[in-house]
């Protein structure tokens, strides 16, 4: 604020109001020329989809990248031209750079969560996940390759995965076979498949986006960044009886199937009224005793839904080498090719 | 005393003077007595000399319409102006006649480095201005307001909202700069009382400006430190867009009649 000659300190005005002396603003100037420091406000949660275009993914923020007709750069898309015959590493060595700039322009680490959505065998995968900067609170949904994928799509999705683990993100993994299976049905929104199956599995996912980071990070703790899962939407009392049943028939379709051993801890997140609570915290109890006994954690979570249908969803910790042991074998095929395609060559 | 030629207009603050001649001479025409009336405010003179019966009546030999730039020119008694060589009484009327004539240059200079100045001061607020803008939509919508402006040199090491920073403050200390600069300059023909004017003027913008910024103010100081400096407007105005291009267009009137200020004649 500006002073008078004698010293008082002054409102807006041209003369002292204490000693009518004139006001001289000259060293107040400077004052002006620092800029208020502002805290912009991104957010909780943001959700980028990879490869997956035309999610309907509810979040703060959310995002896409993925290849089309031509580049196109907005605040929430990174689109690239299509590379005919292009794999991972040719996106990679033509768009790291401005990708790495996009992410930093629309602050890809500035909200609370973030989720990103992948398609490993998709070579935007490799590009993503090589651009994304270390970040806590940071967790993957992966789509993976499996048995059944090409070689090329296999060390595609293997290199994918081997940069989210050594970037130390948690991995939720669903195989490509799971994906291409997901079929649900709900009689609000009718049957849903391929990208809408997976927008509809991660609706309420995405919706305790706190809890489900919570959990993950939980697991790291534990030396557990891979999960898979299984989930139950718009159940019903009718379809499934006791809350129990639901539970154990979750547990017959699992994204990504591994050996019992394999599982190291169970977490549920139920969203149901609030009077089911009790029941499914119970059940839940049960269903960890009778088929996971030994798991290192079991943590269960329950979000109040206005629905009489639920939806619950369990994500299973298992070791960090299961998804990627089941497509090693294209993964070294290919890189006995070509050695530049190999994890470190994405590194 | 004399009346003013028709169709021109004797400002009531500043009447129109004559001086009594001792000599005058004009197109090689000796006048050996007459009056110079000199109309301040209409920028003319008229050379007049004596008729009548009772040689009591002024009638226009030659009138000039002065520039503002004219040249005047004194030695001792004489005066000379537009082919015009006056004598008159003494080398201290003289003078003062000179004083009167060169005015309108003196005027025509001073608003000329007043705007000079006002616009060294618009340019420092509007960029500030500008700066309060970007950052205002950076607050509520970071991604698209970052977005468009990635052209201020982000770099992979550099934070997208420090390097909006980095701009703003290059450019506000460079602007700010100039400002004190041409001020400084100005401030030798135009006092300093016009330029602390300029600089009451400049910080109470930029508390608008900040008011603004941080929002939920009635803008009562403000407004009040406006009114102050001879600005009327109001908190709706204020909100409207580019507020400072505004307020600086409405201080002018108060700051060229500062400038030019002078003295009513006794």
């Amino acid at each position: 604020m500006p002073r008078c000659p004698n010293g008082h300190e002054q409102r807006l005005g041209l003369t002292c109001l204490t000693c009518g002396a004139e006001l001289s603003y000259r060293d107040s100037m400077e004052e002006l020329r620092t800029l208020p420091k502002v805290e912009p406000a991104y957010g909780n949660l943001t959700v980028v989809s990879v490869g997956y275009p035309r999610l309907s993914l509810s979040a703060d923020y959310v995002a896409e990248i993925s290849a089309g007709q031509a580049d196109l750069k907005t605040p929430t898309a990174f689109e690239v031209a299509s590379i005919r015959g292009g794999g991972w590493l040719d996106y990679n060595k033509k768009h790291l750079h401005e990708l790495r700039q996009w992410m930093a322009l629309v602050g890809i680490g500035k909200s609370t969560d973030r989720f990103l959505v992948v398609n490993t065998t998709d070579p935007l995968s490799v590009l993503a996940l090589s651009a994304l900067p270390k970040l806590e609170r940071t967790a993957v949904i992966a789509v993976v390759a499996d048995q059944d994928s090409t070689p090329v799509e296999q060390n595609t999705s293997y290199v994918a995965l081997s940069l989210a683990l050594g970037k130390g993100l948690p991995v939720i993994a669903l195989s490509e076979t799971f994906e291409g299976e997901m079929l649900y049905f709900t009689e609000d929104k009718g049957f849903a498949a391929g990208a809408d199956a997976i927008s509809r599995l991660l609706e309420p996912l995405l919706s305790a986006a706190d809890d489900l980071m919570d959990l993950l990070e939980r697991d790291l703790k534990l030396g557990i960044k891979m999960h898979c899962l299984s989930a139950v939407l718009a159940g019903s009392k009718s379809v499934y009886g006791i809350a129990t049943n639901a539970f154990m028939a979750q547990s017959y379709d699992i994204s990504m199937g591994a050996k019992p051993e394999e599982y190291q801890t169970v977490h549920s997140i139920v969203f149901s009224r609030r009077e089911s609570e009790g029941e499914f915290e119970k059940s839940f109890d049960v269903f960890r005793n009778r088929k996971f006994k030994g798991a290192l954690s079991a943590e269960f979570r329950f979000h109040e839904a206005a629905s009489q249908l639920y939806d619950l969803v369990t994500i299973y910790g298992m070791s960090n080498d299961v998804a990627l042991r089941r497509i090693v074998s294209g993964y070294q095929a290919i890189v006995g090719n070509m050695p530049e395609l190999s994890v470190e060559g994405a590194s | 005393m004399s009346v003013p030629p028709a169709g021109k207009v004797a400002s009531p603050e500043w009447p129109p003077r004559t001086y009594r001649l001792v000599s005058a001479t004009y197109q090689d025409k000796a006048y050996p007595e007459g009056v110079l009336w000199v109309n301040e405010a209409g920028s003319e003179i008229e050379l007049r000399k004596w008729t009548g019966k009772d040689r009591r009546t002024g009638t226009a030999v030659a009138r000039f319409n002065l520039e503002p730039n004219v040249d005047v020119l004194v030695e001792g008694p004489l005066l000379r102006v537009s082919g015009l060589s006056i004598t008159l009484e003494s080398p201290g009327v003289a003078g003062e006649v000179a004083d009167l004539l060169g005015r309108p240059a003196k005027e025509s200079e001073a608003v000329r480095l007043l705007s000079e100045a006002e616009s060294s001061v618009s340019g420092f607020l509007e960029a500030r201005e500008e700066a309060l803008n970007v950052l205002s939509r950076i607050k509520v919508d970071p991604r698209d307001a970052l977005f468009e402006v990635q052209s201020m040199g982000t770099t992979d090491d550099t934070e997208p909202l420090d390097a909006v920073y980095s701009h703003y403050s290059t450019l506000l200390a460079a602007s700010l700069e100039k400002m004190t600069s041409s001020l400084a300059t100005g401030e030798k023909a135009l006092g300093s009382r016009v330029t602390n004017r300029l600089y009451a003027l400049a910080y109470a913008i930029g508390a608008v400006q900040n008011a603004l910024f941080e929002g939920g103010s009635d803008l009562a100081q403000e407004l009040a430190a406006l009114q102050e400096l001879g600005i009327a407007t109001t908190a709706e105005d204020l909100r409207m867009a580019k507020p400072t291009e505004r307020l600086m267009l409405r201080a002018h009137q108060e700051l060229v009649v500062l400038a030019t200020a002078r003295s009513p004649p006794n």
